[in-house]
């Protein structure tokens, strides 16, 4: 996996801030929050101070997964009613901190641009008291969404085997490109039935970015699906705490094992 | 891209299905053989034609990002951008200037503003009395003898009283412009005076109250402001001056609605070019719109409120300030 090392871009940014890691997916349902949460929660077991922010203004639900009944949410730091700080919610069982979204709120995702940009400037800001901030974008190409994701360090973009999921994955990464060449970008492939489906699946996103975008986003890693993750959200109890030796939980604490190295080899 | 799946018994059938589906451009991503039945499975995908691609450059660019291409919930979301407001109000007025449907980015904002807040003139007469409450350095004792210039030239009786006996020359600046109006006025200091000389007005078609600036945050400021007003039996109206800070407006105009107020008066509206603490207040406390003071000439400065006209003001005060380098340029796009 040395190729996902293979960026200037990403050690040069983390001199100046804290990195923020943004996990994007495209497509809907392909358990991009679960996966935030676990990442955070991972991360978190590896000793770094993590804030999971969550950017999904549309539909979010950092806090249902986590069974969490937060008393401010990103809601009351967009209508002023909260500074950044307060509305930090700690999760002592996970070890880290989160900003919770609201769920359903037609008026954050329809926040003018410079709302978004004054968002992601306030979470820069903020930033600087944690070690690394998990970023759950929202899913979809959608304006608020996109524009957090610029002012992110790196995006993982979550995808599974469906064909929607490739073709909504491939888009966020083609107009990401578009917008800025030098995005540091990386695949994670998530509910795959194997390693080698997972590979199989990754190849495909690959070649299409390969033949159509002339550049071959990184793999970040393969998450093998698994029942206990299932249970573990209806649970509202993290996969990490309930079964962390289980096959998900494992392949997403080597993910976050990669990133922890290589954030701690830049310095940071 | 499109991306398409073909499965065939031989290779060359799947491959030529991929060229008759997605014609000559189509790249092979991958090709495999079935392990079970030996069937060949080529994925294969092409790239959509730019339509696709120029709907997604819609979505994620705004068109301020795109010289030449403004667009009316763009010019609507700047102009409330700018005026400060709070980003959650600025969303929902936005997406309501969206379902207007109406083509001119005035009349969109209009009938949002219509949908989030109430317009509510004070007009020329009224049964009860009218106290204007507010700041210090609001306008109150200005925007009264607006008011009461206004009934005047309507042909109406007005009654005019002042509460601010405490203020140095309050009562002095009230009478000027009373005899400017050609009206007589009344000072007051509270209870039973109070009581007398709203009694010598009570004829009168229009009785204005004057006060003295409350400090929102003197709770025995507020306790003799709501004696005053109990015994007047008085309309409690805020006199809110442009250029405050949003949440301080919002914090003064619930305050004012404890109080009793239902409308406020937006004065000073020339002196500032953003809205912000304007459009917070009134939907922070829920109070009607009544009236814009928008220059300080005692005869035309204020306007009753109404959605078409706060509208220009938002979108007008964003054009006025071009000259602004909006130097915050898209530091946010990825």
């Amino acid at each position: 996996m040395s190729a996902v090392l293979d960026t200037g871009h990403f050690a040069q940014r983390l001199v100046r801030r804290t990195p923020v890691l943004a996990i994007a997916s495209g497509k809907g349902g392909v358990g991009k929050t679960w996966f935030s949460v676990t990442l955070a929660h991972a991360l978190a077991r590896a000793g770094r101070r993590i804030l999971l922010f969550d950017g999904d203004l549309g539909l979010a639900n950092v806090d249902i997964q986590l069974g969490l009944a937060p008393r401010l949410d990103l809601a009351a730091v967009v209508g002023g009613r909260s500074g950044m700080e307060e509305a930090i919610t700690p999760y002592p069982a996970g070890g880290f901190d989160i900003l919770a979204g609201r769920s359903g709120s037609a008026g954050l995702v329809a926040l003018p641009p410079e709302a978004v940009d004054r968002l992601a400037r306030e979470l820069a800001r903020t930033a600087q008291a944690y070690d690394t901030v998990v970023l759950d974008l929202g899913a979809g190409v959608e304006r608020t969404a996109w524009r957090l994701a610029g002012a992110s360090t790196a995006c993982l973009v979550l995808c599974t085997d469906e064909p929607t999921s490739l073709t909504d994955a491939y888009a966020f990464i083609k107009l990401s490109l578009r917008a800025n060449p030098t995005r540091d970008l990386r695949v994670v492939v998530n509910q795959a039935a194997s390693r080698g489906d997972g590979e199989r699946t990754y190849r495909i996103i690959a070649k299409a970015c390969d033949s159509f975008l002339k550049i071959t986003p990184p793999l970040a890693g393969i998450v093998r699906r698994d029942r206990r993750v299932h249970e573990s959200v209806r649970a509202q109890s993290p996969v990490l705490t309930r079964h962390p030796r289980t096959p998900a939980a494992e392949d997403v604490t080597a993910i976050a094992a990669e990133i922890a190295r290589e954030l701690g080899r830049d310095g940071s | 891209m499109r991306l398409r799946t073909f499965s065939a018994l031989r290779l060359a059938e799947a491959m030529a299905a991929v060229r008759a589906e997605l014609g000559p451009d189509a790249v092979i991503i991958s090709t495999e053989a079935d392990e079970r039945t030996g069937e060949a499975r080529v994925i294969a995908a092409v790239e959509e034609a730019e339509t696709e691609d120029a709907f997604l450059d819609h979505i994620l660019f705004p068109p301020r990002d795109r010289p030449g291409r403004a667009h009316l919930s763009d010019t609507v979301a700047n102009a409330l951008d700018r005026t400060g407001a709070p980003a959650r109000l600025a969303g929902r007025l936005i997406a309501l200037a969206r379902a207007s449907e109406a083509a001119d980015p005035a009349l969109a904002l209009a009938a949002a503003l219509d949908e989030r807040f109430a317009f509510a003139p004070l007009g020329v007469a009224s049964d009860r009395p009218i106290a204007l409450i507010g700041p210090p350095g609001a306008g109150k004792t200005v925007t009264i003898a607006k008011l009461a210039a206004r009934a005047a030239l309507a042909g109406r009786s007005v009654g005019l009283i002042t509460t601010d006996t405490a203020r140095a020359g309050g009562v002095e600046q009230l009478g000027a412009f009373a005899q400017a109006i050609g009206i007589g006025a009344a000072a007051a200091e509270e209870g039973p005076a109070l009581t007398a000389a709203l009694d010598l007005v009570r004829a009168r078609d229009l009785r204005l109250i004057d006060t003295t600036g409350m400090n929102p945050l003197a709770e025995d400021e507020l306790r003799r402001l709501a004696e005053i007003l109990h015994a007047a039996g008085a309309e409690p109206v805020l006199a809110l001056p442009a250029g405050l800070d949003p949440l301080d407006a919002c914090e003064i105009a619930r305050v004012a609605a404890v109080l009793g107020a239902r409308r406020l008066i937006a004065t000073r509206l020339d002196t500032v070019r953003r809205h912000g603490a304007l459009l917070a207040a009134a939907d922070g406390a829920d109070l009607a719109v009544a009236e814009l003071g928008f220059a300080p000439e005692i005869l035309d400065g204020l306007a009753p409120a109404a959605p078409m006209g706060l509208a220009r003001m938002v979108l007008q005060s964003h054009s006025a300030s071009e000259f602004h380098p909006q130097a915050r340029a898209a530091d946010g796009s990825p």
